[in-house]
């Protein structure tokens, strides 16, 4: 349903995407792992068009992203994202953070976008505070709200970008373990992270960038055993230290 | 990125309003300005005169103009049949408006002398005075010319005085302190800043009977001659009417009336002490608050419409539209707002030949200029905003104007209060500025009063409390009305 072919993408000068292959399948699982500076979040990024791409091309749900009469909008309507840093609206309540996309852009009802976001909410945990502001939650808490506020558009795949990266270590699992029930459902995720046990437990496949390039694409357990590239040896090696 | 159909209507609803902004208020003023004949009620005749020149023109207490020019021309008015509305600037920008094609007639003490022969039409002399010099009431130093060697002198910018210490000058090592109003020169002198001043004879004359402290230790020079003015080549009727008109009042004696009136009145008028000031000019004052207040709501409103767009060009994705909102910042900024009055009031339309009320040239200067400095600071709370915030709407298929207005706009704007509570202070006190182009607000309405009472003392400590009353009234209102906002 995702198609990278031959793609790149420049800052200036700078080289950030080099030809770059990948296709991910539905309900798939893929972890995106790398040194900073590797791509892996530009990569992300290009799939719902926060980025644009310079050449190659990229298909998602058999649209041309590149092409210019595409609509990214009804592209985004279908691909939901998760950020480092949340990025919950501050002025608005977890309620209508999750509710405020399905009733602009979807046209919901607004009681029955309410209905499904209460729903959500009680997937990730957060029904509780559901008329809290963010500014009342921890990170882990308003990550969650967060990944109910991408699921509200009934996307067909959701992108994390280092979703635990930004947190505090007691509130980590929580949102692993959303992540996780979400996998089991055959949610389709491309995860970027570092975290190498979300990786081996859920991920069917892990993919290792290093300076814009696809070094490594494997099944996740067999990579983890047994990394062929000497980089990914190094960098498994650094965060499997760290952790 | 690719823009979607709405943001396409949007920026062209942008552009025809500044279109409308920059063409539209002009074009409005020239449609009501409809041929109907000349110096009827309907169109009646400007006449510039400068306000601040008693005996010749003041407002009185019940802010009528009034004077020896005033009375004049209204006596002609009156035994000729056509009608005037006056339209008080001072005297140099009197000039420039007459020059402009901005009013019919001046009528300003004004001399006639051949440089002006050369840029406007006379009438018969109607009145003969002379250059005479003042000092203050103490001074016992100045007795003759000669005695001005290496002292200051205050003339008005443009005058037969102004003139006289120049060729004094070619004498005398005379240092020259120069003044757009009487009252304010006088007071120059009064206080001590100038040693002494050259004024028309009567002006003078009137002032120290009014209680003035200055004196007259010499003669006045040998007269000129007033006349009534109109631009060169244009309203000779009204020139022809004047001439008659004024033959006409001479032989009935009116003439001799009004001049008697106000030079050979014994009355000596006595110095207001501050609580009589505001006692005797309250109503003024609350008008030219009123005024002020007007000037500032209309502008900032405007402005802040204005100031609005341009400031989501300055931050929209699009770089033609930023270059357009930073190229109107950066002229605006360049632009002292003295300038930009006069250049909105003169050349404007001098060189669209339209006429402009006093009041509309004021609102532009001040919207224009206003709005440039809210468009920053929306352009500021917009990119106070994070970028995530934009990114987290946008991913989740929310158009550019739609995250806008749902997440960003709503962020910005508690950012932007601030600021925006600064900005329409300072348009506020922005609006003593535009006295200079004859609008009777708050700071005017002090200079009116001034050159009637001669207090300059006591009148700009009211004006100057009104001020800071008002603002920290208002700055007060403006911060429970923001903490009401943010509560919500």
């Amino acid at each position: 349903m995702i198609e990278f072919k031959n793609v790149n993408k420049y800052y200036g000068d700078y080289h950030a995407l080099k030809n770059i292959n990948l296709s991910f399948k539905k309900g798939e699982v893929a972890v995106v792992i790398g040194p900073s500076g590797s791509g892996k979040s530009t990569m992300l990024r290009c799939i719902n068009g926060l980025e644009d791409i310079n050449d190659g091309t990229l298909m998602v749900n058999n649209i041309d992203l590149h092409a210019n009469d595409t609509n990214l909008n009804s592209i985004r309507k279908n691909v939901g994202m998760v950020f480092q840093h949340f990025n919950l609206y501050p002025h608005m309540s977890v309620i209508e953070n999750v509710t405020l996309a399905p009733i602009k852009v979807l046209k919901q009802d607004p009681e029955k976008a309410r209905q499904t976001a209460e729903k959500l909410l009680k997937k990730v945990n957060m029904l509780d505070r559901k008329d809290h502001y963010p500014s009342q939650l921890s990170g882990g808490q308003q990550q969650r709200v967060a990944i109910a506020r991408g699921l509200a558009m009934n996307p067909s795949v959701l992108l994390f970008d280092e979703p635990t990266s930004a947190l505090d270590p007691e509130t980590i699992d929580d949102v692993l373990d959303v992540m996780k029930k979400l996998a089991r459902e055959g949610m389709t995720m491309i995860v970027v992270t570092h975290e190498m046990g979300f990786a081996r437990e859920v991920g069917d496949r892990i993919i290792f960038m290093a300076e814009g390039q696809v070094i490594e694409d494997r099944d996740a357990v067999e990579f983890y055993e047994n990394p062929h590239d000497p980089r990914a040896k190094q960098f498994l090696g650094k965060i499997i230290h760290h952790a | 990125m690719r823009k979607g159909k709405r943001i396409h209507s949007f920026i062209l609803y942008s552009i025809l309003f500044a279109l409308f902004m920059g063409l539209g208020l002009p074009t409005v003023v020239q449609a009501s300005e409809s041929n109907a004949k000349k110096g009827t009620a309907q169109n009646p005749y400007i006449i510039t005169t400068d306000i601040t020149y008693p005996p010749f023109e003041f407002q009185n207490d019940k802010k009528e103009y009034v004077g020896i020019d005033a009375d004049i021309i209204n006596a002609i008015a009156k035994d000729q049949g056509f009608e005037i509305e006056f339209r008080p600037l001072n005297f140099s920008a009197g000039l420039q408006a007459l020059e402009a094609n901005q009013v019919d007639g001046m009528i300003s003490a004004m001399s006639i002398n051949p440089e002006r022969e050369e840029s406007f039409d006379f009438s018969d002399p109607y009145y003969e005075a002379g250059t005479v010099m003042a000092i203050s009431e103490n001074n016992k130093e100045i007795q003759s010319y000669d005695d001005l060697n290496g002292k200051t002198v205050a003339v008005k910018v443009g005058t037969t005085g102004a003139t006289f210490v120049e060729k004094l000058q070619e004498k005398y090592s005379i240092k020259v302190n120069q003044f757009e109003d009487s009252a304010t020169m006088y007071q120059d002198v009064v206080s001590g800043h100038s040693d002494a001043v050259f004024d028309d004879y009567p002006v003078m004359a009137y002032a120290i009977q009014q209680g003035l402290k200055l004196q007259l230790p010499l003669e006045p020079e040998k007269g000129d001659v007033y006349g009534f003015a109109v631009n060169k080549g244009q309203n000779a009727e009204l020139l022809d009417m004047f001439n008659t008109g004024l033959a006409n009042i001479k032989e009935d004696g009116t003439y001799d009336n009004i001049i008697d009136q106000y030079l050979d009145s014994d009355e000596k008028g006595s110095q207001n002490g501050f609580f009589a000031l505001i006692q005797k000019n309250w109503r003024e004052l609350l008008n030219g608050l009123s005024k002020t207040l007007l000037l500032t709501v209309i502008s900032f409103a405007i402005a802040l419409l204005f100031g609005v767009v341009l400031g989501f060009f300055a931050a929209s994705p699009y770089a033609i539209l930023r270059g357009i909102s930073r190229l109107y910042v950066t002229i605006m900024r360049g632009l002292p707002m003295l300038v930009l009055a006069f250049f909105i009031y003169f050349s404007i339309p001098e060189l669209l030949n339209i006429k402009l009320t006093a009041f509309i040239a004021g609102v532009a200067t001040l919207t224009l200029s206003s709005a440039a400095y809210i468009s920053e600071q929306v352009r500021g709370g917009i990119e106070a905003v994070s970028g995530g915030q934009l990114e987290a709407a946008r991913s989740l298929g929310m158009s550019y104007g739609k995250s806008m207005v749902r997440v960003v706009i709503p962020q910005a704007i508690k950012i932007m209060i601030p600021s925006l509570i600064n900005q329409f202070v300072i348009t506020l006190k922005d609006t003593s500025i535009l006295s200079i182009i004859g609008i009777v607000e708050l700071t005017q309405a002090g200079k009116i009063i001034i050159a009637r009472t001669y207090s300059s003392g006591s009148m700009w400590i009211i004006i100057g409390l009104i001020y800071i009353l008002i603002i920290t009234f208002l700055t007060w209102l403006s911060t429970f009305i923001e903490r009401k906002m943010i509560n919500a």
